[in-house]
Formats: C-alpha cells, structure tokens, sequence
C-alpha cells in the first residue's frame, strides 16, 4: 500500500448562488488547492469528483456537465456518488487512485448546486423513498430524521437541550470561518428550543441550511509531495459501510454502519483507542443530534455519552477533543457533497496549524473525518495524521 | 484500484439497468446536454449522434453500407446469445429501408433500449488463486474524457476512447493492438459507433475499419471478432451499464463460457471498451487475459 499525502484544500463560499454555474464553483475551489499545493492543473494525472444527486442541478449526468470546471477534460476522470456521503467517500476514492499505483497527482473535487431546485430541495428528496412500500405515504426527510432523534433520545434519557447545545457550538464556530452560511456569534439554547417546530423534536435551528458551493483537496504519492510541499497531512485509513436499504430495518438509536466503516479505517491507521489517539474529530453534522450519533458511531465516546461531552466542554476548540471545529453543516452550510470542504479540508487545515482563527489548542497529530449519506444508512470514515 | 490499494481482497460490482421504468428518454437525456447553450435547441438528443456520423463517414473512409453491415453483424451474432433481445437475421436492404431518423443515423442503427443486471466478481491475485481454478485476468484499465462541450470536441474520431485504450494498452503492456488482441466487444450503441471505436482501439489501421468488417476481419469466424455477443444491437442497450456488459462477455469467452456463441478459435486476451452514450464523450476500457 503506498502512502498518500494530501498537500493542498480550497473551498468556496457556501450561500445560495444562482449567479454562478457549476463548472465555475468548481474551478474556483480547484485553483485554490491546487495554488495551495504548488502544482498546476498540467501536473495532474487523474481527477475524481463528487456530487449527490443529478436533481439537484436539474442536469442529467451532472459529473460530465462539471467536468471541465473540475479540470477533468482530456484526463481519466471518474465521478463518484454515495449521497451525503460523498463528501468523505470522495477523499477515500481519490485515495484509491494513489494507493493502487495508477496516478501520483490527483485533483479531488466536490460540487453540489441546490438552489436550482425550485421550490426547494426537499422536494427532489421525496423521490429518494421505496417506491412501493414508502413513496404512497409522502414522507419528507425531516419526519425521519424526527423518528430517529427521538428514539435516539429516548432510549438514553437525553434532555433537548442538551442536543440543542451543539447547534449552538456549531453555529459560533461558524463565525470564524470565511465561507460560512449560518454563522451566529450571539446563538443561545433558548434560541433552539424557541425555533420553529418542523416535526418533533426537530426544530428549524436543528437542521442545516441546503446550500450551494465547491470544495476541493489535492492528494499525491509521497514522492511528490515530499518534493512539492510542507504541510503535508497523510491518509492513513479509509473505511465505508452501507447498511440495509429499508430504514424501517436499521436500528435507529446507534449508526453500526459507521462504527464498522471507522473500525475499517481505525485497524488500516493502527488506532487501538480512538478516545486516546484522535485528538480532532469532524463527524456530519446535517441535524445537531445526527454528530451526537456519529460520534459514537466513531468510537469516540461510549453509546449515548455524546452530548454530555458538550455540556463537559469537551468538544469546543480548546477541549481535549474539538468536535466539527469549522462549524460543521450546521453553522457553515449543507451542499450535500460540497461539505469535504468541512470535513476532509478541515482536517487538513487543522493539522497542518492552517486553520487560523479556527486552529484548535491541543496541537493535533491524529485527526478523523465522516460523512453520512446514501438512504441514511452510508458511512464514510478518512483518518489523517500530520506530516 | 480497491483491490490494487489492499484496502480490500474480494469486491462484487454490480450494474443494472431499468430504463423500462422510464417513459420520457428524450427528455431525461435533453437534461444531460448544457442548460444555458444547448438544451433549449430543443428535439431528441440523438440528433448529435446523426451528426457525428455524418462527420466520421466523411473523415474515415466507411459508408452508411458498413455500418448497415455492423448492423447486420451485430444481431445475427445475437442469435447464439441467449441473453439477447434483439437477435435477427438481417440483410443491410433491410437497415436501408429502415426510416432515417436522424440523419444519416437510420432507425436500425440505433439500439434499443433493454432492462438488465450485470455482476462481476473481482479478487486480488493471492484470493483469486485460492477460490478459484480458471481466473481472468484484468491486466490493463483505462478511462478518459474529452470535453463536455459538443462545439470543441473533434467529431471525426473518439479521442476518449484512444486515450482510454492507450492508457490500458501501456498497462497490459500492449505495443500491437491489431495483432496482440484476439477478440474485442465494443461500444455499439449506435452502428457507426462499431467502426469509430475500432479506429479508436486501434485494431486497424487509421480508415480501414470499413475495409476490414467487409473482409469479414471483425465476424465471429474472423482475425479478431468484434461483438460475437451481439453488442448493444443485438442484446440491447443496457444504458448505464452496458460498459460492463461488455466486460462481462469477454470474462465469459475467454473461461469458455459463452455457449452457443463462444469463439472457435482459442482466445487468450480481449479487449471490451465503453462509451458512456450521447451526448457524452468519456470512455473506459479493460484488457483481460487467461494463461498467466
């Protein structure tokens, strides 16, 4: 297996951008990692790119559309898709590319668009369901999402607020970062359990906003990167794991899809005690409860201990563990696969000390990734340590 | 590249297609072409094909008759395959008198769109000699894309299928395509397609794709059939997943497994190439061996 290095990240601003095509959100966030790596688009052999479903720009096969925005023409470029969960499983393709031996420079991309869905995306969501058994009730994702914070809550005796706190810890620090949707200096928990109420115990300041935006990360063999930079972060593992199709199957209170993609990635990356050697963790974040879930499903903290670490302080940027440091989806902005930028990117920053007024205290060697998606049943899991 | 990267030692890859379940094609794949430059130029997207056929018959030295053969070709092969849809016998009259739908693309050029699954089951070489006795195997990959606009690319050649095939040829260590390859299964999704992704893979020489299908190089008793599964005109076009379709078919000749349409000669590598359809211009290929 050969080592992969990740030299370079750049995203662009999440908001709703009408203005701006695909192809050029693309290239703004491919020309800032690659500046960042110190290569030119001629210096790469292969590029991957990621992008949830082709409704959402109203484009059919929308991986061909952006290709030459993602400096894909005349290269083998391949477009990868698990749903929300290709904003991790992008990095984790890209990796392949390097790992196998078949490229040394790879330009890793992800793209999403929502605002061209009218009236809003939610609605291209409701063709996601079982067309026999689910589609005739008419569900919208939010009464599912609904069903699950609350046997998540349920079953482990969690007070609202203690869910709400994290919306609140995302949400400022979303202030620091530059390309944030949703930043709010002044957000209280009594601000979230006075929101509008979408569908209980889901309320309007609980879900993050659908978005528009790029991102982008440049990867390499360790040759190249040896050469061409010094802030270096390695891929030291990658795991993946869907679990059933019908989410009337799945246990809803702990994500086994993601403990099985992490232990993938954890055994790859030698990590025996993820709580011990992970010291920055960005886990998804689309609702508040949904980091709680998967910071259990990462290991980090035993099953329904997850928001307790916030209200302990744990989490926040000068605690022993920083959770979704850059303000996550819910602060920064939800284009589905468009959110590497939050998640592998952040990582790289925080690592490599480029985060700047978002750079963590406690000096991290070891840092974790995940993204969730497909039918709410992917998981996609990157661990990177700093070079 | 999952396996190759030891992430991993077995892996299933599965492809399907349910495009029955679709009643508006044309408009799905009107969907697929620019928003602001393209789409509202309205019509069946399969004009672009009739266009570039016009382009490559102009440029290549074939007629509307080789392709009208390719046809012909195609789904007599289709005959002997029992997962076939479309197998026939034909005559190149019968592909004449065929409407022109898009010209100088006729109805018969076309194929046809069918439902289906694909599965391929991928091991690395340690797991494959363990479980099983007779492995294929893949010894070169490749995938390519040209621009996506229809107003840059060169119409008179499929440049993503040279740089996907060159690319697999280097892998499988492949310097004569033409005499190193002893059978192919090729995109086919319209007619003209056969003979331009021949030129392509270089499996003759520049203009002489025409020349060799008349010469009966490309049949299934010939040098180096091209297509003795039927391809897409005779099985169908499997949308999406008639890439690995194509793939599939040359694991299956070169186990000896294709039955009824099994080349007589003994086959010990092949070449199966992808294009991804209108109006698309990306492309995959994959060399696969037996013997090592």
């Amino acid at each position: 297996m050969r080592k992969v290095a990740c030299i370079g990240a750049g995203m662009t601003l999440f908001w709703r951008r009408l203005q701006e095509t695909g192809k050029e959100m693309c290239w703004e966030a491919a020309s800032m990692a690659l500046d960042q790596a110190g290569l030119t688009l001629k210096d790469i052999d292969m590029v991957v790119l990621g992008s949830a479903p082709d409704a959402f720009d109203g484009i059919h096969m929308k991986g061909e559309n952006l290709l030459d925005g993602a400096g894909g023409a005349k290269k083998p470029y391949m477009r990868v898709f698990t749903g929300g969960g290709t904003a991790v499983f992008t990095p984790i393709a890209a990796w392949w590319h390097i790992a196998s031996g078949l490229a040394n420079k790879v330009l890793v991309l992800c793209e999403e668009k929502m605002s061209s869905v009218f009236p809003h995306p939610q609605s291209a969501f409701g063709h996601i369901w079982d067309p026999i058994l689910d589609r005739p009730l008419k569900p919208n994702l939010v009464w599912i999402f609904a069903m699950e914070m609350n046997r998540y809550m349920t079953k482990h005796g969690i007070k609202k607020e203690d869910i709400a706190r994290i919306a609140v810890k995302n949400k400022r620090n979303a202030v620091d970062h530059p390309c944030a949707q949703l930043p709010d200096p002044n957000i209280t928990v009594e601000d979230v359990l006075n929101s509008e109420v979408m569908a209980w115990p889901v309320q309007r300041l609980d879900i993050s906003p659908p978005s528009d935006g790029a991102s982008a990360l440049v990867k390499t063999s360790e040759k190249v990167a040896k050469k061409v930079s010094d802030d270096i972060a390695w891929v030291e593992g990658t795991g993946w794991c869907i679990d059933k199709t019908m989410w009337t199957c799945r246990d809803l209170v702990f994500p086994e899809y993601v403990a099985r993609a992490a232990k993938q990635a954890y055994r790859m990356a030698k990590i025996d005690n993820p709580r011990k050697q992970i010291h920055v963790a960005e886990p998804y974040d689309p609702f508040d409860y949904k980091e709680c879930h998967h910071t259990e499903g990462l290991l980090l903290c035993d099953k329904g201990k997850a928001p307790s670490m916030t209200k302990e302080g744990i989490t926040y940027r000068d605690g022993d563990l920083p959770i979704c440091p850059s303000g996550g989806l819910l602060g920064v902005g939800n284009p589905i696969a468009a959110t590497m930028g939050i998640k592998a990117g952040e990582i790289y920053w925080q690592l490599t000390q480029q985060a700047g007024k978002r750079q963590v205290k406690n000096d991290p060697e070891v840092g974790v990734c995940q993204a969730w998606g497909d039918l709410m049943q992917y998981g996609s899991v990157l661990v990177m340590r700093r070079g | 590249m999952q396996i190759m990267s030891g992430a991993v030692d077995t892996v299933a890859v599965e492809s399907h297609s349910k495009i029955s379940d679709l009643l508006t094609y044309s408009d799905v794949l009107a969907f697929a072409l620019d928003p602001i430059y393209n789409r509202p130029i309205g019509g069946h997207p399969h004009y672009l094909a009739g266009m570039e056929m016009r382009r490559f018959l102009r440029d290549s030295k074939c007629t509307e008759k080789d392709c009208a053969r390719v046809v012909v070709k195609n789904r007599t092969n289709a005959l002997k395959n029992v997962s076939s849809a479309y197998g026939t016998k034909l005559t190149t009259d019968d592909v004449k008198r065929s409407p022109e739908v898009f010209s100088p693309l006729r109805q018969l050029d076309i194929s046809n769109l069918v439902d289906g699954s694909i599965v391929m089951v991928l091991a690395s070489a340690k797991k494959a000699k363990e479980i099983c006795d007779n492995p294929v195997w893949i010894t070169g990959i490749g995938w390519n894309s040209d621009t996506p606009w229809i107003e840059n690319r060169d119409w008179g050649r499929a440049e993503y299928a040279e740089s996907a095939t060159q690319m697999a040829y280097k892998m499988a260590g492949i310097k004569h395509p033409s005499s190193d390859i002893d059978f192919a299964e090729i995109d086919d999704k319209f007619s003209y397609k056969e003979l331009e992704h021949i030129q392509a893979a270089k499996l003759c020489r520049k203009g002489e794709a025409g020349k060799r299908l008349r010469k009966g190089t490309f049949d299934s008793e010939g040098r180096l059939p091209v297509n003795v599964s039927g391809g897409s005109l005779g099985c169908g076009n499997l949308v999406e997943a008639a890439g690995l379709h194509r793939a599939m078919e040359v694991a299956l000749q070169l186990r000896g497994h294709a039955g009824r349409h099994q080349i007589r000669k003994v086959v010990k590598r092949g070449l199966a190439l992808s294009w991804r359809s209108i109006p698309t211009a990306t492309g995959g290929a994959v060399v696969m061996e037996v013997g090592r």
